[in-house]
């Protein structure tokens, strides 16, 4: 038992913290799970496989499970080039106004989901200004052209770059120009360093983020519900749909853990490959890597021209979003605009009426609440983890992967089923139809990232400066106070805005899980987006979306942009 | 150091998110003890119709009655489900809405408690349930309706749901769902299934009647998400599709098309919304004086005139919405023998979800 | 001062310190030497309490500390990075210690205050960033930092090696200097043989995890207990056993002569002929490289009188040959 240990467990608050922790995985990882493979394979309490019968017989199922993994396949190419291209273009490249260009491409932050899709169907769907536009230029083209495959690739593609933008940008900043130089001077090109020099030092984090993408087309809900249409049907959907039917539920939990095993496979690959190394780590370093200039005059002109291309396709839908939800909802629904369509009723219906802006409040805390005590949590758990290596903490911090490795639909599932009557776990207590059965959910969701993360930012702390600090007679929890708090704090605020950002708009867990009293924002940009779509609706997940946005830059530059304007 | 000015940061955006928490509540009063409504007199109602104007409409009745209500507004399915799984722990003081067929789980799940309303003796008895655990409101047609400008000739127009796959001319311009979440997609194929009852088939259903539901699917033009069928008609995407009798009225309007429905043979589902008591309410006093009270002749004429709806309520009928009655009166009531189906639904929607959903 | 009985110190598998057994005495500067690998900072790591000790029993000043932590053995201790914590300024660092140990506020001012302009820190230098300050600057607050606490002794771990030469040269001086300004027992630890033979009172060598030799430098150096510490510690020819038997020594055991005592003739010792091969010259000294039939002598004169190609008489003295048990080849 290594000494850091043994002070630790002496410690009544550090036996209290690990009980509570081992508790939480029980209770709400691992419990509610063991409930969900009751449910396939003992429904009615006797073993059945008939779930897998069900499903194998479905042509539909199968179709859609295929589609789920053409997508998420489809998305690790195209994602990677997109991604790849724009951190590029703003972090590594000399491309004129990088700094507008990230502005553009860094919308993905801010919004995403069932709204983004909302944003790119307002543009290129069968009424959109764009569509318009090319029937104009293409007589023949059928207005639905956007739709199948291709739009929902298309747009899944456009709008999770995000994951590249926030680690892949880190990954290069921290490039050490000597080795770019010692290249170039050695007479390789602009794309030799590239692929023979840049690229492979990314190599880990493109590793990571592909796998964020795979899982994400994998589970892609709103996209493929939206715009898939008939031809190109997924499974998330299809999860939802059997999770609404309680004698079909069984269906539902088999087509997760379907997700949920293959999730699994990628995670060990990625674990066995971040063993050496951190990869996802979203700390801010000071830009030691000079622009590189691209030499090639026709290359030079092609970046640029597909950057700022990509820039107004990244830009138009929020753009138009921003301007259509001061609009009337005739201009709207007609996509036109004359000077009196313009009003600010709108946002007076939202902010003002009680109703209206609930949703809003609801999202904020939860989110809030969330990003606090999963950090709260981790910050503790992590150190732990890093600190003590053991069968035991290596099994925890498996553990602590589920929320990863499991669809959040069936982890909601597994909860509602399991807290839907008294359970010992929880001191007796019915779970459902409290406000605490979400924020469990979410609190654990985002335990596995935010773990990650403060794990490599603890890594990258030298022991001696916990040594130093000892042998000064510093207690534990001083020292972790007064010296490793403040180093991890960056990451900390990081990960707790990536985190709060994401929740605002969440839709998959609130949709099982939420008190029906506080329901969350993306309930209701949901039922209004899929409802009746009329106008009025519209108009009002535009300003819900104009909100959003606010609040996810707010945030944003909380943690990102002030830091850099006190250089 | 820059890590030192975050803290702070990080500190006011928690406690600006706790003090957002803490005022602003549509449902504030009942925050507290988020299930037992905090002692106040506020019920919470839950109802997959409130929408299009109803839910306001019948909040500012139910204040001048004296009653301060809340809803859970979500479609049918969700209400059912949500109602199942707080089955230990009610949020809801009462649900109205749901059909008949939804009721009849609910009732089957224990969710909802006996409660025999003043107007009991006012409604047929054979439209509710015997053992006084739900009570009719309103009935309504689920009906096809078809586009008067995509067919000026009625006689050229789908006469019934068969029509649409067994002739030919009709391929493809009917709307089909695209989930079977909702309750008036259930309701369709129910009244489909239920004309091929085989007690040895499977899920209680003939070959014959499967193969008529992968052939509906099959030749139907899926409906869209966020597109209403209404809006597809107007665009000539599709002519023809499922709807409600109140849905008809309000979209008529709403998308400027005339449409006509379909008056078959054999009739068309003419489902029952109920209303109840939630099991478990600590509001059970005030909850049934708000039953009675919207169950009432009074409230439901006015509701009958306001969203075009027939009252179940006998004393209401006289003075309800006549348009509505008439039309609701020109269906005939199909024969589906309701248990028969609250006993196969979810097999039905399971085997089309997975089996013919996409064609 | 510091007592180490048979301290052990085991990595898992890994035998990190087998035995070690050391005594050092009140106001001394002791170093371990050696390579790395050798176990000099697992040795300094388990008088500090940052390694886990095995088997035996540390005593500073008398008190058994062997299972005391770090904080409580009056140790203070320079890292080889310093190890300044980067979220304080130099004041916060200085005084983080005494703040540990819950010092009034007026008593830390004073004692940073007071440290601070023993170690030469200017008071506008201790609102200062680490991160601003130079390495010997640093250093100094790392010194600072752990004399503050007014420890019984002072342990440095490798302090000098992230340094350029030059300022190597001027901190080995400053460390030295307050070192004795202060009185302070220090253990250091360095595998710069040149730092260990002129800054040490004494000096431990120790070799894969085992104590080699004790002694102050000059006995380290003129008469080297083992092979290993022999070649370790400065330059010496090994001789062959044809020379070892010319010089009328036993020429079964391997035998060693520092260049410096390899001299011109005419003086005291056995004549050998020899040719000049090479020569290096390092300013206040040349290095000359001879030929004797087939073997190489390298010797070290301060003047330059020697030609390349030029033929001479060496002279060795046997007694100031080391010789060692094992075989001459």
């Amino acid at each position: 038992m290594s000494p850091w240990l043994r002070t630790m467990l002496r410690s009544p608050l550090v036996i209290l913290l690990a009980l509570v922790l081992i508790w939480f995985i029980v209770a709400f990882l691992l419990y509610p799970n063991v409930v969900n493979l009751q449910q396939i394979f003992f429904p009615h309490g006797s073993f059945t496989v008939r779930a897998f019968t069900k499903l194998w017989e479905s042509q539909r199922a199968l179709d859609s499970l295929r589609n789920s993994f053409v997508l998420a396949a489809v998305l690790a190419v195209t994602v990677n080039a997109v991604g790849i291209f724009v951190v590029l273009v703003t972090r590594y490249f000399a491309v004129r106004g990088a700094r507008l260009l990230w502005l553009g491409y860094a919308t993905t932050l801010i919004y995403g989901g069932v709204v983004a899709v909302a944003g790119y169907r307002f543009v290129y769907g069968d009424h959109g200004y764009a569509t318009r536009l090319l029937v104009k230029l293409i007589p023949g083209l059928d207005p639905e052209w956007f739709s199948g495959m291709l739009a929902v690739v298309v747009v899944m593609t456009l709008t999770t770059t995000g994951y590249h933008l926030l680690f892949l940008s880190s990954a290069i900043a921290r490039i050490d120009q000597q080795t770019v130089e010692a290249a170039r001077q050695l007479g390789a090109s602009t794309w030799r360093v590239l692929w023979r020099v840049v690229l492979p030092m990314l190599k880990p984090t493109l590793f990571a983020v592909t796998v964020l993408t795979f899982l994400g087309g994998l589970t892609a809900f709103a996209a493929p519900q939206v715009l898939g249409g008939r031809q190109f049907e997924t499974i998330t959907p299809m999860i939802l749909t059997f999770a609404g039917i309680p004698s079909s539920r069984d269906l539902a939990v088999t087509l997760a853990l379907i997700l949920g095993a293959a999730t699994l496979l990628l995670l060990a690959i990625l674990n066995r490959m971040q063993a050496g190394g951190t990869y996802f780590s979203v700390a801010k370093v000071s830009a030691t890597l000079q622009r590189q200039r691209i030499e090639n005059p026709v290359a030079n002109v092609v970046v640029h021209v597909v950057a700022y291309g990509l820039f107004v396709v990244y830009l138009i839908p929020p753009a138009l979003i921003v301007v259509f939800s001061f609009t009337d909802s005739a201009a709207i629904s007609t996509g036109r605009l004359s000077w009196d369509s313009f009003t600010l009723a709108n946002y007076e219906r939202v902010l003002t009426h009680a109703t209206a802006s609930w949703p809003i409040v609801v999202s904020i805390v939860y989110a809030g609440v969330t990003a606090i005590v999963v950090i709260a949590m981790m910050l503790f758990v992590a150190r732990f983890l890093q600190k003590v290596v053991n069968a035991f903490t290596i099994t925890l911090e498996y553990l602590l992967h589920i929320p990863w490795m499991l669809p959040t639909t069936l982890l909601a599932i597994g909860l509602i089923v399991t807290y839907s009557q008294r359970q010992p776990l929880v001191g007796g207590v019915v779970l459902t139809g409290t406000v605490a059965l979400l924020a469990i959910a979410y609190i654990s969701a985002k335990i596995p990232l935010t773990l990650r993360i403060l794990k490599a930012a603890y890594a990258g702390i030298p022991d001696s400066l916990e040594e130093a600090a000892a042998v000064l007679g510093a207690s534990v929890p001083r020292t972790y106070v007064k010296v490793l708090l403040p180093l991890v704090l960056p990451a900390a605020a990081a990960v707790s805005a990536l985190n709060f950002n994401s929740l605002l708009d969440d839709y998959d867990t609130a949709a099982f899980l939420a008190h029906p009293l506080y329901q969350p924002l993306g309930i209701t940009i949901e039922s209004a987006a899929v409802g009746s779509g009329n106008s009025d609706s519209t108009a009002l997940i535009f300003v819900y979306t104009v909100v959003l946005m606010v609040i996810s830059t707010l945030t944003m530059w909380f943690v990102y942009g002030r830091r850099s304007t006190n250089r | 150091m820059k890590a030192r000015s975050l803290l702070p940061t990080m500190a006011a955006l928690a406690t600006a998110a706790l003090i957002v928490s803490g005022c602003g509540s549509p449902a504030a009063s009942s925050a507290a003890g988020a299930g037992d409504g905090g002692g106040s007199d506020n019920l919470v109602i839950y109802s997959n119709s409130v929408s299009d104007g109803r839910g306001d409409w019948l909040k500012a009745e139910a204040k001048k009655a004296g009653f301060t209500i809340q809803y859970v507004d979500l479609g049918g399915g969700d209400i059912k489900n949500r109602l199942v799984a707080e089955k230990n722990n009610p949020v809801a003081d009462v649900t109205f809405g749901l059909n008949n067929v939804y009721f009849n789980q609910l009732k089957a799940a224990g969710v909802l408690d006996q409660y025999a309303p003043s107007w009991a003796s006012k409604v047929d008895p054979k439209l509710g349930d015997p053992d006084q655990e739900f009570y009719p409101i309103v009935r309504e047609p689920i009906m096809l309706v078809w586009n008067k400008a995509a067919y000026p000739d009625a006689a050229k127009a789908p006469a019934d749901w068969p029509d649409l796959w067994t002739k030919p001319q009709f391929k493809g311009t009917y709307e089909t769902p695209s989930d079977l979440g909702g309750a008036t997609a259930q309701v369709v194929l129910a009244g489909i299934l239920a004309r091929y009852r085989d007690d040895n088939g499977e899920d209680g259903v003939s070959k014959a009647g499967w193969d008529a539901i992968k052939a509906f699917f099959a030749d139907g033009s899926p409906a869209v998400k966020g597109t209403d069928l209404y809006a597809r008609m107007k665009d000539g995407k599709v002519d023809s599709g499922e709807m409600w009798l109140a849905g008809k009225q309000t979209r008529e309007k709403q998308y400027q098309i005339q449409t006509e429905a379909a008056h078959p043979s054999v009739g068309v589902p003419m489902t029952v919304q109920q209303v109840a008591l939630v099991k478990g309410t600590k509001k059970a006093a005030t909850a049934k004086k708000f039953i009675d009270w919207f169950g009432g002749a009074q409230l439901q004429a006015a509701w009958s005139k306001q969203f075009f709806t027939v009252p179940t309520n006998t004393d209401a009928l006289p003075t309800s919405e006549q348009a509505a009655v008439t039309a609701t009166d020109s269906f005939k009531s199909q024969d589906i023998d309701w248990s028969f189906v609250t006993q196969h639904l979810d097999q039905w929607v399971e085997k089309t979800t997975l089996d013919y959903l996409n064609g | 001062m510091i007592t180490l009985s048979d301290v052990a110190v085991r990595f898992g598998a890994v035998e990190a310190l087998p035995s070690l057994s050391l005594e050092v005495d009140e106001g001394e500067f002791f170093t371990l030497l050696g390579p790395s690998g050798c176990g000099k900072t697992t040795a300094l790591r388990a008088i500090a309490g940052f390694a886990g000790i095995t088997s035996g029993e540390v005593r500073i000043a008398g008190r058994d500390v062997t299972r005391l932590p770090s904080g409580k053995r009056d140790v203070g201790m320079v890292f080889q990075n310093y190890a300044l914590f980067p979220s304080m300024n130099v004041r916060e660092n200085i005084a983080f210690g005494l703040k540990s140990r819950r010092r009034s506020k007026a008593e830390v001012d004073r004692l940073v205050d007071e440290i601070a302009e023993q170690v030469d820190l200017s008071p506008d230098q201790l609102t200062k960033s680490v991160a601003d300050m130079s390495g010997g600057q640093q250093q100094r607050v790392a010194i600072a930092r752990a004399l503050v606490m007014r420890p019984k002794i002072l342990l440095l771990d490798e302090p000098l090696s992230n340094l350029d030469a030059k300022l190597r040269q001027q901190l080995r001086v400053q460390l030295k200097d307050l070192q004795k300004q202060f009185g302070i027992t220090t253990v250091y630890v360095t595998h710069d043989q040149e730092e260990a033979l002129s800054m040490s009172d004494r000096v431990a060598v120790l070799n894969r995890g085992r104590l080699e030799q004790v002694g102050r430098p000059e006995e380290i150096y003129e008469r080297a207990a083992s092979e290993f510490v022999c070649t370790f510690v400065g330059e010496a020819n090994k001789l062959s056993p044809r020379l070892t038997e010319l010089i009328g020594l036993n020429p079964d055991k391997s035998a060693y002569v520092r260049f410096e005592r390899v001299r011109l003739a005419p003086a005291q010792g056995v004549l050998i002929p020899a040719t000049v091969t090479a020569r290096t010259f390092h300013g206040a000294y040349s290095k000359y490289r001879l030929r004797s039939e087939d073997d190489v002598l390298q010797m070290v004169l301060s003047e330059d009188r020697l030609d390349v190609g030029q033929e001479l008489k060496v002279v060795i003295d046997p007694a100031d040959v080391l010789q060692y048990p094992g075989a001459a080849a």
